[in-house]
C-alpha cells in the first residue's frame, strides 16, 4: 500500500514542529542561563534570541515591550507567534491527530500530553510576564525527546518512518545552525578569543546538549573547535553534517531503485551541500564570514525541504 | 439483591416480564446481578470507561480554547437478544433492504412504482434527497445501500418496529466493536455462561462488500472521511485501520480523464471503491453543491461512467425521507410479493387531508417528525411539549404539510440500566429501566449480511424517550445468542 501524500506530509511536520518545540526549549533554557550568570550580556542577548527565531514582522511587532520575561514567554506560550512552543505542539498535535491511524497509540498519546501539558501551563500563568521556573523548559525537551523513542520503538521503520526522519533531520540541522547564530550575532572577531567568546561557546555546547561529546573529541573548547564539531561531525546528532547524512538515508531507503547518481533533485542538493560541508575551513569562519556562512546554509536547507515537498507531498496529476 | 428494587413501569421490559419474572435470556445476567454489590458493579463501569477512554474512540468537543476528547456514556448491563427473536429480526431486515434496494434501482430507472400507482410522483420529486442526475445511473452490481442501520423499537406488546430507515452513512458500528472488546474484559464470566455471537469479523465483512463492487481482483479500496473536524472521525479512521485501507481526505484524491486517483509519495494511484462517509450533495461540487470543501470535482461523472463505485451509492436518501419510509411496506409488497416481517411504527402524512386533520386534532399525543430531520432535532413530542411547542408545530405542519409526518408516541422497550446516585462511589445508585432502541448493520455486497449485534442506545434520562447521543444517550452492547 503506498503512503498517501497528505500523510507522508503530516508525519514530516508533526516531527518537524516537535522538533523545532524542542530547540525552542533549549534556547530558553541556554539564554536564561547565560542571563544568570552574564548579566552584562543580558541587554542584547534577548533580541539576540528573537533574531534567530521569529521572523521579522512579528518580531517588529514585538520587540517594543522586550524584556526578558515576555521573551520568554512570547517564545513559549504565544498563541499569535506561529512558533511559539504552544503553536508548535497545537500544529504537531492536529497533524498527529489527522493520522491517528498510521501511528502508534503511544506516540498519539505523548504528543497529546506534551500539548497539554503546555496549554495548562500557558493558562494558569496570572499576567504576560509570568513564566515558569526554567525546569519546566528542561522537561519539556525531555518529553519532547522521549516523543522520538517511542517513534523509534512502536512506528514501522517503513516509508513513513523515514519522513519522519527526513522532518526532524531537517529541522534539527537548521535549528543547530540558528544557536550558532549566536555565536556570529554577539561578536566579532577579535572578541571570539576572549572571555566573552567562552562563555557563549559553553553556551552554544549546553544548547546543542554537546558538551560532553565535544569533550571527548576536542581538547579544548574554542569558537573553532566548536564551529569544526557542530557543522562537520559525522556522528553527532545535532551537527549538521550528521543530519544531512540522515536525510540522505532517508531518501536512499525511500527509493524504490536508482537510476543515476542521485536518485531526485532533493537528494542531489543534500549529496551537493555534504560535498560542500566536506570542504569547509572553519578557521577562516569569523564574524561576517560566519554570518554569511550560515545565511548560506540555512538557505541551502530551505531548498531542500521545498524539494521534499515538490517530490513526495504535491504529487499532482 | 441488586435487582430488589427493578420496578418496571407500562413500557415492554427486555429482562423481567409483567409477572415479575426474568426472561429467560436474562437468566444468567439476573443471578450473577443479584449476587453481587453495587460497588463491584461501579468498580466495573470505571474499568470499563477508563477502556473506552484508552481505546481512543472519544468524539471531540470543540470550545474556544482548543478541544477536549470524550466518550459517550456506556452503561454496562448488555442487552440480550433470544436466538429466535434475532432469527425473525434478520429475516425482517434482508427482506426489508432488498426491498429499498429494489426501489432506488426502479426510482432511478424505469420508476415503475410510481407509473403503477403505489407511491405519488410528487411524493419522490419532492423529496431533497432525490437526485436528479443520478436518473439513468445504475451503481455497480445494481446495489445502492451497502451498509444501512435501520433502527428498531419494541412497542408495548414487545413487537418490533422499523422506526427509520439509515440509507446514507450510518454511524455507530465503532461502538459495537470496541463495546464488546471491553465487555469481554468487564465480564469475562458472563460470556462463559452465554453463548454470545461474535461481531469481531464485521470489518472483513464489510471489505469484502467493498471488493465486491470491482471486477479487479485486487481493487484499490479507500475509506473517504470529511475530515479530522467530523464527529464520527473516530470511526472512519477506525474502520479504516481494521479494513487495511487508506483513510483518505478529499484533497488527497483527484479525477482525470474519469478516472478517480489518490495522491501518493510515489505519485498518482488509480482508486476503484470508494466507502465514503461524505454526504452525497457534498461529493462533487461540479454537481451538487457548489459551497462544498469536502467534495472532488469530477466523481461523479467517474461515477457515472461506472469507473469509481461509491458505497453507499448516490441518491439513497430520497428513500431516507420520512414520507416515503411510510411507503416501505408498500415496496416489500410490490417489488417481493411478500408481506413485511417487522412492521412500520404507524405513520400519519400530513399531506394526506384526512391524516393531517387527524394529526392536528391529536398532537397532544403524537410524535411529530420532520420528513427530513436527523439526530432528535426537529421533532416535537406531544405529550412532553408545551402549549406554544404545539402551536409552532401546528403552524408548520399546515404550511409545508409535505414536510412533516406524525406518530403515535412509541413507549420503547426499557432495559435495566446503571442510575448514578448524588455519591455513586458512596454506593448510592441503583439499577433502573431506561428506555432503549436498536441499531442493527445490514451489509449488502454478494449477500446482505446482519452484523448479529447493533447498537443499543439508551436514554439516561428518567422517562426519556430521546436516545440520541446529542440528547444525552449512552449505549449498551448487544449481545445475540447463539441458541
Amino acid at each position: 500500500m503506498y503512503v498517501l501524500s497528505r500523510v507522508a506530509d503530516s508525519v514530516y511536520w508533526l516531527n518537524r514542529y516537535v522538533e523545532r518545540a524542542e530547540s525552542y526549549a533549549r534556547l530558553i533554557e541556554t539564554y536564561w542561563q547565560l542571563s544568570v550568570e552574564n548579566p552584562e550580556l543580558t541587554g542584547p542577548l534577548w533580541p539576540a534570541l528573537l533574531e534567530t527565531t521569529a521572523d521579522t514582522s512579528v518580531l517588529q511587532e514585538a520587540s517594543e515591550r522586550l524584556s526578558q520575561e515576555t521573551t520568554i514567554a512570547f517564545l513559549a506560550f504565544d498563541r499569535q507567534n506561529p512558533n511559539s512552543i504552544l503553536s508548535c505542539l497545537l500544529a504537531a498535535r492536529e497533524n498527529a491527530r489527522s493520522i491517528r491511524e498510521k501511528i502508534s497509540k503511544d506516540m498519539w498519546e505523548t504528543i497529546h500530553e506534551l500539548y497539554t501539558q503546555v496549554l495548562q501551563q500557558a493558562e494558569s500563568r496570572k499576567s504576560p510576564s509570568d513564566i515558569p521556573d526554567i525546569a519546566f523548559f528542561r522537561q519539556l525537551r525531555r518529553s519532547c525527546q522521549a516523543f522520538y523513542g517511542i517513534s523509534d520503538s512502536t512506528l514501522s521503520h517503513d516509508e513513513t518512518y523515514f519522513f519522519a526522519l527526513l522532518g526532524r533531520s531537517l529541522e534539527r540541522a537548521d535549528k543547530t545552525t540558528r544557536i550558532l547564530d549566536l555565536q556570529s550575532y554577539m561578536l566579532t572577531g577579535e572578541e571570539q578569543s576572549g572571555d566573552t567568546g567562552l562563555i557563549l561557546s559553553f553556551a552554544v555546547l549546553r544548547a546543542t546538549s554537546a558538551h560532553e561529546m565535544f569533550s571527548q573529541a576536542y581538547p579544548r573548547v574554542s569558537a573553532e573547535n566548536i564551529l569544526d564539531f557542530l557543522l562537520l561531525s559525522r556522528t553527532f546528532p545535532r551537527a549538521v553534517t550528521a543530519c544531512l547524512l540522515q536525510i540522505e538515508y532517508a531518501l536512499r531507503s525511500l527509493a524504490l531503485e536508482q537510476k543515476g547518481f542521485f536518485i531526485n533533485k532533493a537528494h542531489k542538493k543534500v549529496k551537493q551541500l555534504l560535498l560542500e560541508l566536506r570542504h569547509t575551513d572553519v578557521s577562516r569562519l569569523v564574524g561576517d564570514q560566519l554570518n554569511a556562512y550560515l545565511d548560506n546554509l540555512q538557505m541551502r536547507l530551505n531548498e531542500i525541504g521545498d524539494e521534499i515537498t515538490r517530490t513526495y507531498f504535491v504529487s499532482s496529476s | 439483591m441488586l435487582l430488589a428494587k427493578y420496578h418496571t413501569e407500562r413500557a415492554f421490559d427486555e429482562m423481567v416480564a409483567k409477572d415479575g419474572s426474568l426472561r429467560p435470556q436474562y437468566a444468567s445476567l439476573g443471578d450473577r446481578l443479584s449476587r453481587m454489590e453495587l460497588g463491584e458493579l461501579v468498580r466495573r463501569k470505571g474499568r470499563a470507561e477508563r477502556a473506552l477512554f484508552a481505546s481512543g474512540i472519544t468524539f471531540t468537543l470543540y470550545g474556544k480554547e482548543g478541544s477536549q476528547d470524550r466518550i459517550l456514556p456506556f452503561d454496562i448491563i448488555p442487552r440480550i437478544i433470544r436466538a429466535d427473536e434475532w432469527a425473525m429480526l434478520e429475516s425482517g431486515l434482508v427482506q426489508r433492504t432488498l426491498a429499498l434496494n429494489a426501489f432506488l434501482n426502479d426510482i432511478y430507472g424505469k420508476q415503475h412504482i410510481v407509473r403503477d400507482g403505489i407511491i405519488p410522483r410528487e411524493v419522490i420529486e419532492s423529496s431533497p434527497g432525490f437526485l436528479k442526475p443520478c436518473l439513468g445511473v445504475k451503481p455497480p452490481r445494481g446495489i445502492y445501500i451497502h451498509i444501512s442501520g435501520t433502527d428498531l423499537v419494541r412497542g408495548e406488546d414487545g413487537n418490533y418496529m422499523v422506526l427509520e430507515d439509515n440509507l446514507r452513512c450510518p454511524s455507530g458500528v465503532s461502538y459495537v466493536l470496541e463495546n464488546r472488546e471491553v465487555m469481554k474484559q468487564i465480564f469475562p464470566e458472563l460470556f462463559r455462561d452465554l453463548r454470545v455471537r461474535p461481531v469481531a469479523n464485521y470489518p472483513i465483512r464489510l471489505r469484502q462488500a467493498l471488493e465486491y463492487l470491482s471486477d479487479r481482483s485486487q481493487p484499490s479500496l479507500v475509506l473517504l472521511t470529511p475530515g479530522i473536524y467530523n464527529s464520527a472521525y473516530f470511526e472512519h479512521s477506525f474502520l479504516a485501520q481494521q479494513m487495511g485501507i487508506p483513510l483518505v481526505e478529499n484533497t488527497d484524491l483527484f479525477v482525470e480523464n474519469d478516472r478517480v486517483f489518490m495522491k501518493t509519495i510515489r505519485g498518482p494511484r488509480p482508486v476503484d471503491v470508494i466507502y465514503r462517509r461524505t454526504d452525497d450533495t457534498f461529493l462533487d461540487p461540479t454537481v451538487f453543491r457548489k459551497d462544498s470543501l469536502l467534495g472532488v470535482p469530477g466523481l461523479f461523472d467517474a461515477y457515472r461512467k461506472g469507473n469509481v463505485a461509491l458505497a453507499n451509492a448516490l441518491g439513497t436518501g430520497v428513500a431516507d425521507d420520512k414520507v416515503v419510509y411510510a411507503y416501505v411496506p408498500d415496496m416489500i409488497r410490490y417489488y417481493l410479493g411478500e408481506e413485511p416481517l417487522i412492521p412500520n411504527v404507524p405513520t400519519y402524512l400530513c399531506f394526506r387531508e384526512n391524516d393531517r386533520k387527524y394529526v392536528l386534532r391529536n398532537l397532544h399525543k403524537m410524535v411529530v417528525k420532520a420528513a427530513n430531520g436527523a439526530g432528535g432535532y426537529g421533532m416535537l413530542i406531544g405529550p412532553q411539549a408545551t402549549a406554544a411547542e404545539r402551536r409552532a408545530f401546528r403552524e408548520k405542519i399546515q404550511k409545508d404539510p409535505r414536510g412533516y409526518i406524525a406518530q403515535p408516541v412509541v413507549a420503547l422497550s426499557t432495559a435495566p440500566t446503571i442510575v448514578s446516585g448524588p455519591v455513586l462511589n458512596a454506593g448510592e445508585g441503583s439499577i433502573e429501566p431506561r428506555h432503549i432502541d436498536l441499531r442493527p448493520y445490514i451489509v449488502f455486497g454478494k449477500d446482505c449480511y446482519v452484523l448479529p449485534s447493533g447498537l443499543t442506545r439508551v436514554a439516561l434520562r428518567k422517562g426519556s424517550l430521546v436516545v440520541n447521543s446529542s440528547q444525552g444517550g449512552g449505549t449498551k452492547d448487544t449481545w445475540v445468542l447463539e441458541s
